[in-house]
């Protein structure tokens, strides 16, 4: 089958920006790649490009992380104070409900083994059960079996937070 | 999997997969089967699908925006087991209460897309004349500013004429003319709007909504809506929603006339047609006005669909 960048990117590239944006939660950074993704698969025209897209964009996300926690552990050096977070205003009140919405589901995604997160972002950005096993070298049955766990962990996590969260509001409340 | 082996329940992982349509066909039967007729699978399978809706719409939270493409592609093929997931997504979302939320970035037009409105022929779509395709040809940045329209064609000065600030706020005095506006867009009130859009309609909470237009959809799907809200000082700014493919023209047309934009893209779904035609698509919002950018930005941290 001929090589179509066009259409692979067309129907892939918002799938492997949202995957990538759940590993690096930069969106900026999440088009970059995503982008760099693209540039290596119209260098390489792989066979299977589909696949192939995501298998590059999971390497890229892991090598991304690991730079990342390099970094981190840097500026941890270099840093005296801590950092002072604004003020929120009216005006963006709104937002963070959003912002703190999608923090908790990074939080929980983040309680998830590697190879769970992995194989439930990778059947979320549209891949088959045949595909993700291509990837991860997992038997196709396997898929079924991490993606079952992942999801309930997933839920599991989030609900523990959001129970948490309840119970901090509720012991504000009274005190 | 043999036949021959009687099996009292589905196992989980299966029911995921039965869920996620990643069954053969005649597994697929067989899973069926037994659901008829056994309640615990039954319940299990409730219980499968619900964490699987659960999941789908926790990860829908964790989206980038998508505002830098200002013509998104159209007649994507989305295979059906990414349907049902969205519908799905769209489900769970209303049960767990998650609600409806924009991505929270809003970022400005890009200025070098201008030249898009020539080459597309959409000014003429909207009735524009020929000014407007010269100015949208000419306009590298943003060089130029509508000011209003006569006659249906809008009137520019360009940003030396109104001080160099990279903005629109020299402008002064109230402004109440459409920013794009043919015979297609209809007036009506704002309950009127709000009943076809299905009890939402995006606006900037807290500013009085002046007029309210709407533009059938060109994919039959809820129609583009334009909002006029007045800000105290009497200046107005639009909201514009509608489908992303509907409302790129639009924005094509309000780039070319030099109006400062900022854009936001709904991250809940919306769904165009039925059955096997059925297509998974999102609505996006615009808000234009001769506002600074900063300004713009600021009210659409403020927008709302209720």
């Amino acid at each position: 089958m001929a090589f179509e960048i066009e259409d692979l990117y067309r129907t892939t590239y918002d799938s492997v920006v949202r995957f990538l944006y759940r590993r690096v939660w930069d969106a900026d950074r999440a088009e970059d790649l995503a982008q760099e993704v693209f540039m290596r698969a119209l260098a390489h025209q792989p066979e299977k490009p589909r696949s192939w897209v995501f298998a590059v964009a999971a390497n890229i996300a892991r090598d991304e992380a690991r730079a990342a926690i390099r970094k981190r552990k840097h500026l941890v050096l270099m840093t005296h104070e801590p950092m002072v977070a604004p003020a929120p205003n009216d005006d963006v009140v709104e937002g963070m409900d959003h912002a703190e919405q999608e923090a908790e589901v990074k939080r929980a995604l983040d309680m998830l083994s590697p190879r769970d997160r992995e194989v439930l972002l990778l059947w979320d950005a549209g891949l088959s059960y045949p595909e993700i096993a291509e990837q991860t070298h997992l038997a196709i049955g396997a898929v079924g079996t991490t993606l079952a766990r992942a999801r309930k962990r997933l839920v599991e996590a989030h609900d523990s937070m959001e129970a948490e969260g309840g119970e901090q509001r509720r012991a504000t409340t009274r005190s | 999997m043999a036949n021959s082996v009687v099996r009292l329940h589905v196992p989980e992982e299966e029911l995921h997969a039965y869920c996620d349509g990643e069954l053969s066909p005649a597994q697929r039967v067989e899973v069926a089967e037994h659901l008829l007729g056994c309640l615990i699978c039954r319940s299990q399978h409730a219980v499968v699908e619900a964490v699987r809706l659960r999941a789908t719409a926790l990860l829908a939270i964790a989206v980038p925006m998508n505002v830098h493409r200002i013509a998104p592609p159209t007649g994507r093929p989305v295979p059906l087991r990414r349907r049902w997931a969205g519908l799905a997504t769209a489900v769970a979302a209303a049960l767990v209460g998650v609600g409806v939320w924009f991505s929270i970035k809003p970022e400005t037009a890009n200025p070098a897309s201008s030249q898009l409105a020539t080459s597309l022929g959409v000014s003429h779509l909207f009735g524009l004349g020929k000014a407007v395709i010269d100015t949208a040809a000419g306009i590298r940045e943003r060089q130029l500013v509508m000011i209003g329209r006569t006659n249906g064609v809008p009137q520019v000065r360009s940003l030396a004429e109104i001080g160099q600030r990279a903005s629109t706020a020299a402008i002064s005095g109230p402004t109440e003319v459409d920013p794009v506006l043919t015979s297609e867009w209809a007036p009506t009130s704002f309950d009127a709007a709000l009943k076809v859009g299905g009890g939402s309609l995006a606006r900037v909470s807290g500013v009085p909504v002046a007029t309210v237009r709407i533009h059938p959809s060109a994919i039959g799907g809820r129609p583009t809506f334009m909002l006029r809200q007045q800000l105290l000082d009497g200046r107005s700014i639009w909201v514009f929603e509608g489908l992303v493919e509907d409302i790129a023209p639009v924005n094509q047309v309000l780039q070319a006339s030099g109006i400062a934009m900022s854009m936001v893209t709904r991250t809940k779904p919306d769904y165009v047609g039925v059955g096997a035609d059925l297509r998974v698509t999102t609505r996006m919002v615009t808000v234009v006005g001769y506002l600074p950018v900063d300004s713009l930005n600021a009210l659409v941290a403020k927008l709302t669909l209720r």
